[in-house]
């Protein structure tokens, strides 16, 4: 106790250096924090990215229609059912959808028929839910009545050699297996930013796929968007209450999008690594002020020593003013740093470099770096840098351990 | 020292008898073809298609011209697919639209697709691969397929065909050398072989010298409830296709459908 009342009283009498090491402990939490902020960022902006393109949150099929994608499996909706998705607590709402592999042509005898998926969608729900007609850079989303129009993928209409106006070849198998074919108008062409997509995907009205296809109301999946995380718990619940798991399945995103769970367990690895380079920076930095701090005090641990003190307890003291000093310095720098992730939350930093913008372009990016207030930013961070506060401590606290009144002495 | 030297003569013999009496493997796959397909073949086909949910019934006209490596199909009934045709020479494959009047090259990466709804594929009713080209044939122990004595062949692909199945294993019937029973295989992962569909041949009788099976069954494994059973209607072996069969403008010709 007498330690600690003389490790307080240590670090009010030096001010300077108090705080010197005091900002330095602040800097590198709010470094971490924000780290850890950009990182999470970047997470959720994947997550929204690769979800919010096409798949949705939540998607319900018949039991049977993803081992087979047969349209003998396909989902057919209550009257209940479309109630239950309506009355979704939290959700931003669904999509029925239907989705076909087919063969696709330009309008020329002898041309050679492309793999083409077909997804037949509601336009007008689809618009406020997934990003699939935001990307139409060209024309509009198919409708539906009068002639059967597409909107191609860029690549694919490339592929194709068909541009707007034309006509294209369909041909996919019936719901009776039986061959149907037809004639499409182009009416749009989009460019996603995802190859599978872009090469090979069509949009068409989703009434007009289920009159080509002859499955009556036959849908292949509904896709639920609720982005809210805190909502999805909730929602699962209900889906399961609605579409009973002996004649339904409800797929959650992860499973969806099973390739963006591996890139995350791929990028954590990467962000341990550099949060790990940075946290050695970061204790460092401690070590360093520390130690010159225990330099200029030669003379003090010399007078100690001479009055008795065990080198023990002069450890001690300077182990208790650095772990002072550090939760201090945690303190002070979660009390900046949660604000100011706050803050950026709500406002990204938009970037202005040309090569950055085209690089995240790719992927279908927005040109920002987002921050996101992640859980282990508030419960795993102290305790890490706590604990790298000690271990930065322990090195000069043996150094003062073993000072001599004769070093002292000798020191002018 | 006699002992041994009997032994041995006594094993050689049963060896040359053996081999005497088992025809080589390629021989026999040669032969089972030969029965199937003939030289050329054209035959008019009913084929029943059957799932948990739905049944129908297709009328095809087919023609396959071995020695030139080329093969026409006409769908001939039901109203909804008549006029449908498929010609394929060589490695390009093409499908008549009559719904939009277009012929369209169908990829090759499609040729294990279902063929109209069936548990065939475009390859099986094209005829492209072969089993007698395409395949290496290795005699197996089997002697005997449900109380019939027959050989049991192994095939596995050529490392340059353009095929398809890992493995198939034929039953032929020894007396005649009639196919039986294939099965065709899927290879999820090295070295170990999954049977992925059956095709069983009934109803042998002689036509034209040839014991040619009039039912085929196709039964997939992976799908319960569904399968495609083929009859023969009419068959017409060995008589010379004439060109203009394998034509564009015939594939065309979609109302004359006979």
């Amino acid at each position: 106790m007498l330690l600690l009342q003389l490790a307080w009283r240590n670090l009010g009498r030096s001010r300077r250096r108090t705080a010197l090491t005091l900002a330095a402990a602040v800097f590198a939490t709010l470094l971490m924090i924000l780290n850890l902020a950009v990182s999470a960022g970047s997470q959720k902006r994947w997550i929204a990215n690769a979800v919010e393109l096409y798949p949705g949150h939540f998607q319900v099929s018949a039991r049977g229609y993803r081992d087979t994608r047969s349209l003998d499996d396909a989902l057919v909706l209550s009257d209940a059912q479309r109630a239950a998705l309506d009355g979704l607590p939290g959700a931003e709402g669904w999509a029925p959808r239907l989705e076909a592999f087919g063969l696709a042509s330009a309008d020329a005898d002898r041309a050679t028929g492309r793999g083409v998926q077909l997804l037949g969608i509601d336009a007008a729900r689809e618009s406020k839910l997934s990003r699939l007609l935001r990307g139409m850079r060209e024309g509009r989303a198919p409708a539906r009545g009068g002639v059967r129009e597409i909107a191609l993928g860029d690549q694919l209409a490339r592929n194709l050699g068909a541009k707007l106006g034309d006509t294209v070849i369909v041909v996919s198998a019936d719901a009776f297996g039986s061959q149907t074919a037809d004639r499409f108008h182009v009416v749009g062409e989009f460019h996603l930013g995802a190859s599978e997509l872009d090469g090979f995907a069509a949009i068409v009205d989703l009434a007009e796929l289920q009159d080509f296809l002859g499955v009556g109301g036959g849908l292949s999946h509904v896709a639920v968007f609720a982005p809210e995380p805190r909502a999805q718990t909730q929602i699962e619940a209900s889906l399961a209450a609605a579409f009973p798991a002996d004649r339904y399945e409800v797929l959650g995103w992860p499973q969806l999008v099973p390739e963006l769970v591996q890139f995350f367990r791929i990028k954590d690895i990467g962000d341990w690594l550099k949060n790990g380079l940075l946290l050695i920076v970061v204790a460092f930095g401690l070590l360093n002020t520390i130690l010159m701090s225990v330099f200029e005090r030669v003379r003090e641990f010399g007078v100690l020593r001479a009055v008795g003190m065990r080198p023990r307890a002069i450890c001690g003291l300077v182990v208790a003013e650095s772990l002072m000093l550090s939760l201090l310095g945690i303190g002070l720098g979660f009390g900046l740093g949660i604000p100011l992730v706050l803050f950026l939350e709500r406002h990204a930093i938009p970037l202005t470099g040309a090569e950055m913008r085209a690089s995240l372009a790719v992927f279908g990016l927005e040109p920002v770096l987002e921050f996101a207030l992640s859980r282990s930013a508030l419960v795993a961070l102290p305790l890490v840098l706590v604990a790298v506060g000690l271990v930065a401590a322990f090195l000069p606290a043996l150094r003062a351990g073993r000072s001599r009144p004769v070093d002292a002495l000798r020191e002018t | 020292m006699t002992r041994i030297c009997v032994v041995l003569a006594a094993a050689l013999w049963l060896a040359g008898v053996a081999r005497a009496d088992a025809p080589d493997a390629a021989e026999i796959v040669r032969r089972a073809e030969d029965a199937l397909r003939g030289n050329t073949a054209e035959m008019k086909l009913r084929m029943a298609i059957t799932t948990p949910r739905w049944s129908r019934e297709l009328v095809v006209r087919t023609w396959d011209d071995r020695p030139h490596d080329r093969s026409f199909v006409r769908v001939l009934e039901p109203e909804k697919d008549k006029g449908t045709a498929f010609l394929r020479d060589h490695d390009a494959f093409w499908t008549w639209l009559p719904r939009v009047e277009r012929a369209m090259r169908i990829p090759p990466s499609m040729m294990l697709q279902s063929w109209m709804g069936s548990d065939f594929t475009n390859d099986d009713l094209a005829r492209e691969s072969s089993l007698e080209k395409d395949y290496v044939p290795v005699l197996l122990a089997g002697q005997e397929l449900e109380g019939v004595p027959a050989y049991q062949l192994e095939l596995r692909p050529k490392p340059e065909a353009p095929v398809v199945w890992a493995k198939v294993e034929l039953w032929i019937e020894k007396a005649r050398y009639a196919p039986l029973l294939y099965t065709y295989y899927d290879e999820p992962q090295p070295g170990h072989f999954e049977p992925l569909r059956t095709l069983r041949f009934s109803d042998i009788h002689e036509v034209q010298g040839r014991p040619l099976p009039h039912a085929w069954e196709m039964v997939p494994m992976d799908k319960p409830g569904h399968s495609t059973r083929v009859t023969l209607e009419e068959v017409k072996l060995d008589q010379v296709l004439a060109d203009d069969i394998f034509t564009q403008s015939n594939l065309r010709k979609s109302e004359a459908a006979r």
